[in-house]
């Protein structure tokens, strides 16, 4: 767990694609795909918080 | 690992003479708060357990309350937590390297962010409160029935829908008015220079506490939402 | 193996400083403990004061002393006192807080301040409970099943809700800062594998407390909402579920008594090696069975809810994995006794604990069976066997091995040694005094005699009256011990550093222990329980 400090870009990139996926995980609740849209609202949700735990969490 | 309580007085002010050296107080404090992020999943899991039974049995009802709340203003408010989370990620980040004033900045910002998310939750809780939707003796769902003829609604179900949207949302709010609140004392303390790149623990513990935070409205936002957004037939 | 010299003058954490001040200010562990002592000790007589007010009423068959609305509020509140206020935090806020530092060998637990913070909790929990008794208490039982407590109970549910909300954050911080303390603040050379075995059982309690008090809090929450705004998330008339409520409420409730017990079996291993002079039999098997405990108990809860009306598919399966249950409770007397086996044994005070323990606990467990299997349990919930049988866990079991843990370190807590003749009298009592309590309630459940009426048949009156005797009898094997060690803080023999030859950092420090516990950090190069290396002391003589 010893400290090492991460790149500002690599949190950036992080950031953006977390945006994207807000953004993603809204529109795709507008098409019909059945029982699949809370699969996927889910699955990006997850993704998401995989996201923020690896790298904001320094878990990774 | 040092034996005597004596030779620690040596080490860092911040250093308590409980703990042998910087690393191992370190550690313990980082695991206190992951171990402190699991009792809240479990806190919060409760509702979602809740949430879930809920949602599969009275499925109708949530999905006419999930449309009737504002998915512009919730999907904002993801965005400007998720601002928020890469601001605490950059003000951990410059308390490493000792950046004073960036620090301050940052975390000044992380409470900009947090007070707009609260300030955004209010707009949605007050629309609801004028909607009459908020569980109590003035509880009332006509205009959902009226605008949403498709889908049967029992009124006493409804209200079981908006009573876990606000004690979910209310939950999660009282986490961030916390936050700010903890936030608000550490700028403080950066501002006075107590954070230094060898101790700046309760930057990085305030830091996994609020993506904690973050995470969890990252699944509020489709649980509540998102239930039921494509075209009624 | 640094050991300091005993002087009559040492200065050590009951000296060190004095004033009030400094005792409600403190952060050192061992004060906080003796903080804890106090206060559960306080509430352990308010509940017994309930429970003796129970087996009056219950002496004859008609309702005499109280009213039915009376009675319910004495035993719902006898519950919420006994497992909130004085079970849950008996063995781990009290001899956890005071032994695990000294046990590993640390200067204090991770984190001081959170650990008053965790005593001002309990506190703050309690006054909120006493006030709600003075008041008029709460008579839905100790479980707040709904839809009653939400909706149609007219006592103070709300109030003692929050009271056992705030209680568990002091109960979640104790099992943080023990979690914590376990995994990062052990001297070098305390490795796993040498941790004695009162921390793995305590390591496990924590993990316990960590993940499920947090549902027991949200539970309250919605408990307290429902009632106070009527949402119906409880509530079959609106929609809502009382089984979600049963659901939620004993996946807490059901470790929660791991939580009482684990303690007490860490307590029992570290007795049971010490006066066999013996290494424990089978280390790793009693270590990992508090794991394997703590990890079982959570899967177990539905068995509370057998004729609630969940599935049968659903009550086959908990059935199942409640009788697994006892694989590793067994495993962990199975070992005890093996220990025993060829030991030269002393009968001590603490040993006498211990052998109680190990009887009552078994037949506590196995009742347990009785009840996990469905068809018995149809015939016999609700009824006293079920109070007999968690009376067995919980007081045979839980407080028979807090008791025996405070005499058995209470020459490290105090510095004195209690009287050894009373203490073996005291725990000859208690040990009578509760069976003839508790075992005709086994009798009385088989016949039928259900649970929380304040009246009864007359057949059942001499059974009734035996369990009332015992409890008088009970109560004196308890206030015994209360008046010998406060007595002994005086004039009892001045205690040394380790009176029983037993194994244990706690035992190479001072009795009372330096503040900071140790002189120098030890370092540990031996494995736990070396009974081998360890002479006898005199003083304990063995009797056989």
């Amino acid at each position: 767990m010893s400290e090492h400090i991460v790149s500002s870009k690599l949190y950036l990139g992080i950031w953006i694609t977390l945006l994207c996926l807000t953004v993603i995980t809204a529109g795709v609740a507008f098409i019909d795909l059945g029982r699949l849209n809370t699969v996927v609202a889910l699955v990006i949700a997850t993704f998401k918080a995989l996201l923020v735990v690896l790298f904001f969490m320094h878990v990774k | 690992m040092s034996d005597s309580p004596i030779a620690v007085e040596e080490h860092n002010p911040a250093l308590r003479h409980h703990f042998a050296d910087m690393e191992q107080q370190r550690q313990a404090s980082s695991l206190g708060m992951w171990v402190f992020l699991a009792t809240e999943v479990m806190f919060f899991g409760g509702m979602f357990c809740a949430y879930l039974i809920y949602r599969y049995w009275y499925y109708n009802e949530f999905a006419a309350g999930s449309r009737s709340l504002d998915i512009w203003l919730g999907t904002i408010n993801t965005a400007v937590l998720i601002c928020s989370s890469l601001t605490v990620a950059l003000g951990v980040r410059a308390a490493q390297m000792g950046k004073r004033k960036l620090l301050v900045i940052l975390l000044l910002l992380t409470i900009v962010f947090g007070l707009a998310f609260l300030g955004i939750k209010g707009v949605e809780w007050y629309t609801k409160f004028q909607e009459h939707h908020i569980p109590g003796s003035s509880f009332n769902v006509d205009d959902l029935i009226k605008e949403y003829p498709q889908i049967r609604i029992d009124p006493s179900h409804q209200q079981i829908f908006f009573s876990l949207y606000f004690a979910m949302t209310g939950l999660h709010a009282l986490h961030m008015i916390i936050g700010v609140g903890i936030f608000a004392v550490l700028t403080f303390y950066a501002w006075k220079s107590l954070y230094t790149p060898e101790y700046h623990t309760p930057i990085e513990l305030a830091g996994l506490y609020w993506h904690f935070v973050d995470i969890i409205w990252i699944y509020l936002f489709p649980l509540l939402y998102l239930i039921d957004r494509k075209p009624l037939k | 193996m640094a050991t300091a010299a005993i002087t009559a003058d040492r200065t050590n954490y009951l000296n060190q400083e004095y004033g009030i001040k400094s005792w409600l200010l403190t952060t050192d562990h061992k004060r906080i403990a003796l903080l804890y002592l106090l206060s559960i000790t306080f509430f352990f007589f308010i509940g017994g004061f309930f429970a003796l007010l129970i087996r009056l009423e219950l002496l004859t068959p008609a309702g005499d002393l109280v009213q039915s609305d009376t009675y319910n509020k004495l035993f719902t509140m006898h519950g919420q006192v006994m497992v909130f206020f004085f079970l849950i935090p008996s063995i781990p806020a009290v001899l956890g807080n005071f032994l695990v530092p000294l046990m590993i060998g640390a200067r204090d637990l991770a984190f001081p301040r959170i650990n008053l913070l965790s005593w001002y909790l309990y506190i703050i929990a309690g006054v909120m409970m006493l006030h709600c008794i003075l008041t008029g208490g709460v008579d839905t039982g100790w479980t707040f099943y709904t839809p009653f407590s939400t909706a149609f109970s007219n006592t103070k549910v709300i109030e003692a809700g929050l009271a056992i909300f705030v209680a568990g954050f002091s109960s979640i911080l104790t099992g943080l800062n023990f979690v914590v303390t376990i995994h990062r603040m052990r001297a070098p050379g305390m490795t796993w594998s040498r941790l004695p075995l009162f921390i793995w059982a305590h390591y496990a309690t924590s993990i316990i407390q960590l993940l499920g008090t947090p549902v027991l809090a949200v539970t309250l929450v919605l408990v307290v909402l429902e009632r106070a705004l009527h949402l119906g998330i409880f509530d079959p008339t609106r929609g809502g579920d009382p089984l979600l409520f049963q659901h939620l409420f004993w996946f807490y409730s059901h470790p929660a008594v791991y939580i009482m017990i684990l303690p007490s079996m860490g307590v029992v291993s570290e007795i049971v090696p010490c006066f066999c002079r013996k290494r424990i039999f089978g280390y790793k098997f009693v270590a990992m069975s508090s794991i394997g405990i703590a990890v079982f108990g959570f899967l177990v809860w539905a068995h509370h809810m057998f004729v609630a009306g969940i599935s049968l598919y659903s009550a086959l399966i908990f059935s199942i994995l409640s009788y697994m249950v006892a694989v590793p409770s067994a495993i962990k007397v199975f070992n005890w006794t093996a220990t025993m086996y060829k030991g030269s044994i002393s009968f001590a005070t603490p040993m006498l604990y211990a052998f109680g323990f190990i009887g009552l606990f078994t037949m506590g467990g196995l009742t347990g069976l009785f009840l996990a299997a469905l068809g018995i349990d149809v015939h016999v919930t609700d009824t006293y066997f079920v109070i007999a049988h968690f009376h067995y866990i919980m007081v045979g079991g839980a407080v028979m091995g807090y008791l025996g843990g405070m005499h058995f370190w209470w020459p490290k807590i105090s510095g004195r040694m209690y009287p050894e003749f009373w203490g073996k009298l005291a725990a000859m009592i208690v040990f009578i005094g509760f069976n003839l309590t508790f075992f005709p309630q086994f009798v009385l459940g088989y016949l039928g005699m259900p649970r929380r009426y304040w009246q009864y048949p007359p057949e059942f009156q001499v059974l009734n009256v035996l369990s009332t005797a015992g409890s008088t009898i009970l109560a004196v094997g308890y206030i015994l011990p209360m008046v010998y060690f406060l007595w002994s803080m005086r004039y009892g023999k001045i205690a040394e550093e380790n009176p029983w030859g037993a194994s244990g950092l706690e035992w190479m420090t001072s009795s009372p222990p330096p503040t900071f516990n140790f002189d120098h950090t030890p370092e540990v190069t031996w494995e736990a329980y070396n009974y081998e290396n360890i002479p006898a002391p005199e003083e304990v003589a063995v009797e056989r």
